[in-house]
């Protein structure tokens, strides 16, 4: 691991590769400050970039705008009680207050802050847990990998919706348009339309652009506001947090990163998931509880600490075992595939270099938005309030070049239009967009890998309890798919009784 | 709101018989999992539909208005925007893309507009062509 670490870090302190990251932490900065702008989104629309790249500058732009872009959500929380992502609703709770109080620049020093311990934390976490995982991995056979990809679906569709049932319609849809194209083992192609450009099956990266992207410039080209934002934003006490600020949240800091990075790593649940798990343990734990929401950065520093947590853990499975944790995660997968990086053990022997440049990207990118935020945050807050009319058509312009570059291939553009008014519709009738995208990365691995299990078990599906790691692995689906269910009775039970 | 799951769920049971229907000519092999799928899908409309009785009454309407009109130009210019490329080219049309879609959302002055138009064009020029390489689509004009 050092040695290509140490390899790795002769690449990344390069000024060619600090210009890189720089960039992609200034953009993610402001796409995650502007509300409507995810980082789905901005990574989505980074990839194309990419292609002009080697891989690991382009995985450097790519980790760089996932880093920065959930913190930027914090500032548009705290100044407007909007939040710029969802990573950061939790932040509004006490973040806003604080503002009121005068306090709006204490309140982005901790947040910065804690978005930079919770961001290192989950870095190093990856650094230590990724490597081992893969090794477990190395041990996979095909009936792993089927039990690992249903396992990713079932907690996927589980959390990501408001409602149980919408997540798993979105989910089940995702996975039928997921058999489009050849069937790899008949070679019998399946619903193309007599289209070549299908025979692949949908390709990932349009339907990820339009989903996340065009979606949300029809959106707010369509919303009657001329500006997300249109209050006055401006602050004008400190930034940088005092002795006595960080001595009274550092513990808050560490506990919500270690929250977060958790959460990360367990499939399916987010940004916005970690941050307000974190925010309840912080208001449990503190002898003040009464005074969260009222202004106490504790509360800003739980949720930003965990929700950047998150991007460490999230790339856990996805760079071992290619399976993504959120919507972000899955546009990383499409990035690197592009690239012919296939997620695995691979990424960890045959490509560690590339790997490992990634993760040490990671700590630059988290220092960078650091000393960008203490340093920029009062010039960053005026970027917020462009006006949403330019902003939609320069969206629609970079998501066509963008599904356009992948096969230069104008039939993707068309998918993306396609795809860009699905997800606006799935939005408005409250069907998250985000178990599609899953559903394409993990359709295909859970309908080929159980396919090779069968064969290699002659058509029977008891060997798959007789194997230790299988065995595990189906608890575990078991558990994901009890505990909401359980969930859901008690909030049915509870709102009966009252 | 009740309603319009209704109808989502109806879109959807067509759908997954559409697809049912279309798979009969496949191999028995290729079409197991396409059929599992259609069928699940089937089911969960159902529940949909179960739901969306269920609620008819207790939920009215909002009276939000969906912008019906808004959403066909917005789509429609971005169609015609795709349509363009295919003939044009990507540059002269995401001009002509940005100037009209602007102007039609009223976004900005007038100079304003222009000095967007031509400067997102020329940056994504120097960007994507000139530094990165990257293949954009060529038509009859630039």
């Amino acid at each position: 691991m050092f040695d290509h670490l140490a390899i790795a870090l002769g690449y990344v302190l390069t000024p060619h590769s600090f210009l890189v990251l720089f960039l992609g932490t200034a953009a993610g900065l402001v796409i995650g400050a502007l509300p409507g702008l995810s980082s789905t989104m901005g990574v989505a629309l980074a990839i194309p970039l990419t292609f002009g790249m080697d891989p690991k500058t382009g995985l450097i732009l790519l980790g760089a705008i996932y880093c920065s872009s959930v913190y930027g959500g914090s500032i548009t929380a705290i100044l407007l009680r909007t939040p710029g992502t969802d990573a950061s609703i939790a932040t509004t709770f006490d973040g806003f207050p604080m503002t009121q109080q005068g306090l709006g620049g204490k309140a982005i020093g901790i947040s910065t802050t804690a978005s930079f311990i919770g961001g290192i934390i989950s870095t190093v976490a990856l650094l230590l847990i990724a490597p081992l995982l893969a090794k477990i991995a190395l041990k996979f056979g095909p009936p792993e990998y089927f039990l690992v990809a249903i396992f990713g679906l079932s907690i996927i569709i589980s959390v990501s919706s408001n409602s149980y049932l919408n997540g798993l319609i979105s989910g089940v849809f995702g996975l039928l348009i997921a058999t489009v194209g050849m069937d790899s083992f008949t070679g019998y192609p399946r619903f193309i339309f007599n289209s070549d450009s299908l025979l692949d099956g949908i390709p990932i990266l349009p339907a990820l652009i339009g989903l996340f992207s065009l979606s949300q410039a029809i959106k707010i080209a369509i919303s009657q506001e001329s500006s997300i934002v249109k209050k006055d934003v401006s602050f004008s006490d400190r930034v940088l947090p005092t002795l006595a600020d960080m001595s009274r949240t550092w513990v808050t800091m560490i506990r919500s990163s270690v929250i977060g990075t958790i959460v990360g790593i367990m499939p399916g649940a987010g940004t916005s998931i970690a941050s307000f798990i974190s925010y309840n343990e912080a208001r449990r734990a503190s002898k003040e509880p009464e005074s969260f929401g009222k202004g106490n950065p504790e509360g800003v520093a739980a949720s930003e600490a965990a929700n950047n947590a998150v991007t460490g853990g999230s790339l856990v499975p996805a760079l071992t075992l290619g399976i993504p944790g959120n919507a972000v995660t899955a546009v990383f997968i499409g990035g690197l595939t592009i690239h012919g990086l296939i997620p695995g053990p691979n990424l960890f022997i045959k490509y560690a270099d590339i790997t490992y440049t990634l993760i040490l990207s990671l700590f630059l990118a988290n220092i960078m938005f650091f000393v960008i935020g203490i340093a920029f945050a009062k010039y960053f807050v005026k970027v917020i309030k462009t006006p949403t009319r330019i902003l939609a058509p320069v969206i629609c312009v970079l998501s066509v070049i963008g599904s356009f570059a992948i096969r230069n291939n104008l039939f993707d553009v068309g998918l993306l239009f396609g795809f860009g008014i699905l997800g606006y519709l799935m939005e408005r009738y409250d069907f998250s967009p985000a178990p599609i995208v899953l559903a394409l990365i993990l359709g295909p691995m859970a309908e080929a890998e159980l396919r090779r299990s069968l064969i290699l078990f002659h058509g029977s599906f008891v060997p798959f309890f007789q194997r230790p790691l299988s065995l595990a692995i189906i608890v575990l689906i078991v558990l994901s798919v009890l505990f909401p269910l359980y969930k859901e009775i008690k909030k049915s039970r509870i709102r009966k009784s009252g | 709101m009740k309603k319009r799951d209704f109808l989502i769920a109806v879109v959807l049971i067509i759908f997954s018989a559409a697809a049912i229907i279309a798979a009969q000519e496949y191999p028995q092999e290729s079409r197991v999992m396409p059929n599992v799928y259609s069928a699940l899908l089937i089911i969960l409309s159902m529940f949909l539909i179960k739901r969306s009785l269920k609620n008819n009454e207790a939920e009215k309407e909002t009276g939000e208005h969906a912008p019906y009109r808004k959403f066909f130009m917005v789509t429609a210019s971005i169609l015609l925007y795709i349509i363009l490329v295919r003939f044009l080219g990507f540059y002269s049309s995401t001009l002509i893309f940005m100037l009209s879609f602007m102007f039609m959302m009223k976004a900005a002055k007038t100079i304003t507009v222009i000095i967007i138009s031509l400067s997102t064009t020329g940056l994504i020029y120097t960007f994507f062509d000139l530094m990165l390489h990257i293949p954009i689509p060529r038509g009859l004009l630039f």
